[in-house]
């Protein structure tokens, strides 16, 4: 398969960014995304030239290192998939296709398409876990907990904050992922101690980073990789009101 | 700006939803009250409503909080929109292709076209009532006697005239009021210190519905106010929390289910206003 790909390059945090075309040829339909990435930066390697800086890790869709705005979608047009797990069988020979990084003011670029993500890790630093003091392993049956609150519990973890929500929201809002670990821990009955501290310092380092406000479009839930749902927004929304009283 | 990111950005969104639902219930109020014009009673069912919904003391109360309400609502969208779009200094090259819930992409900009509608509503009546713009007017048969005796007596054949009714397929031939008055005539039949005359809403809203500009301006931005409200109902339950696996279809039927019936009110009011009278 051949493309045209137009690239966000972007030499540093502050230098003046530009997209820039290149052509690839004779990609197989079985190859990943980022694989096809690695095709062009060796050709541009073999030429001498600057590779395309983009993010990954895992590559096995768990870790949520990998980004990429790919004509109008975090993730590209499959759904539910990580860029790792996107393949080129998904695009039309000949497509050109427009990579950008995501973009948001509490994700700044650091190179091409590599975006600072520290701020995810700031919202989770604010609230974002259990302070329980660590002892034994505790019998996993110690405490019961409903089946249907962990089913949901464990949804909302699955969440591996790549931050597509950011990159899909028209108001770059961050409001999925910190719905996705605050619904999580409230729905668990050691989360629950801290729930209303927690929702609090979580919404205020969130709005502190300059991330947009939700409007409830459901932007992020359609791109979102792990599929979680808005109505964690909602559940969101719950522990706030309640956390006031 | 910064004063304003100090309140928890939830805070503000519960702020903006509570409000908006305040205002989706008036809508359903003054939808109703629209709907007495059609009755063929040459405008008494409706005038009895508007008289009551602007004299009562409850109403009058009520009157300001659907200023304030108006007022905290625009003014927390206009912030929280700018802190959007502050949030993503540098634009996508490709418009974002992601599925989004009806008419949620707008509501800035159809907020916009209802804001206009908003101001337009005020001219035409809300401002006769201050007394800042010209409209028309009534006048009862019991309050005559507080007209200006000499002014009366003067323009006696004018005065009986008002009181006559033109249309006779009215309910009531022998109108009790004398309506649709210039405010010319009025001064000039009842004397400049006459006081006892209120805006006649009917008549003014008759005239515009049967002017074919206005009828389709007014027909259009019901239309950006409906697409508003498709959102607006389930936005404003999901941002107080209220939504739910269970609730989230119902909310969002029932959230379409009211946009179509206030678009549908209302349009059917200045719609069968421009065909029927």
């Amino acid at each position: 398969m051949d493309f045209t790909l137009k690239i966000w390059r972007q030499s540093g945090p502050k230098a003046k960014g530009r997209f820039q075309t290149y052509t690839i040829g004779n990609i197989s339909p079985d190859c990943s995304f980022l694989e096809m990435l690695d095709i062009l930066n060796e050709s541009l390697v073999a030429k001498g030239e600057e590779p395309v800086c983009f993010d990954h890790d895992c590559r096995e869709g768990i870790c949520g290192m990998c980004s990429l705005y790919i004509n109008g979608h975090p993730h590209g047009p499959d759904s539910q998939v990580t860029t790792c797990q996107l393949h080129m069988r998904k695009f039309k020979d000949g497509d050109t296709i427009y990579i950008e990084p995501w973009r948001s003011a509490a994700f700044p670029v650091i190179k091409d398409l590599v975006v600072d993500r520290q701020a995810f890790d700031k919202i989770i630093q604010a609230g974002g876990f259990i302070s329980a003091t660590t002892g034994g392993v505790p019998d996993g049956n110690a405490i019961p907990i409903r089946k249907h609150d962990a089913d949901v519990a464990m949804d909302a973890a699955a969440c591996i904050g790549c931050g597509a929500c950011v990159a899909a929201c028209k108001n770059a809002s961050a409001m999925l992922f910190v719905s996705a670990k605050v619904s999580h821990l409230a729905h668990l009955p050691q989360g629950k101690i801290e729930a209303a501290e927690r929702v609090k310092r979580m919404i205020a380092k969130m709005d502190e980073l300059g991330f947009g406000n939700c409007t409830n479009t459901g932007a992020c839930e359609a791109e979102c990789p792990k599929g979680i749902k808005i109505l964690h927004i909602a559940k969101l929304n719950r522990e706030f009101i309640k956390a006031a009283f | 700006m910064s004063h304003f990111r100090k309140i928890a950005s939830v805070t503000q969104k519960i702020t903006l939803a509570i409000v908006g639902i305040f205002l989706m219930l008036f809508l359903l109020v003054h939808g109703g009250i629209n709907l007495c014009m059609l009755r063929a009673d040459g405008g008494e069912w409706f005038r009895a409503a508007a008289h009551f919904m602007g004299t009562n003391y409850l109403v009058k109360i009520f009157e300001v909080v659907l200023f304030a309400a108006f007022l905290v609502h625009i003014l927390l969208a206009v912030i929280l929109q700018a802190q959007n779009w502050m949030a993503r200094p540098v634009r996508y090259k490709v418009p974002s292709k992601s599925h989004t819930a009806a008419g949620s992409k707008f509501m800035i900009y159809t907020g916009i076209l209802v804001l206009i509608f908003l101001g337009l509503h005020l001219v035409n009546f809300y401002f006769v009532k201050l007394g800042w713009v010209e409209g028309k007017y009534m006048v009862e048969t019991a309050d005559v006697q507080y007209a200006d005796p000499d002014c009366l007596q003067q323009n006696q054949e004018k005065l009986l005239q008002l009181f006559q009714n033109p249309d006779a397929s009215a309910l009531n031939p022998v109108k009790p009021v004398a309506d649709n008055i210039s405010k010319a005539d009025l001064l000039q039949v009842f004397g400049s210190g006459f006081t006892h005359y209120e805006p006649d809403f009917y008549n003014m809203a008759k005239e515009l519905f049967n002017n074919s500009a206005y009828l389709v301006i007014y027909l259009v931005l019901i239309l950006a106010l409906g697409i508003h409200l498709t959102h607006a109902f389930p936005s404003a339950f999901h941002t107080l929390g209220l939504n739910g696996p269970r609730a989230d279809k119902p909310v969002k039927a029932a959230g379409a289910l009211y946009a179509v019936v206030i678009v549908l009110m209302f349009w059917g009011v200045a719609i069968g206003m421009n065909i029927l009278y």
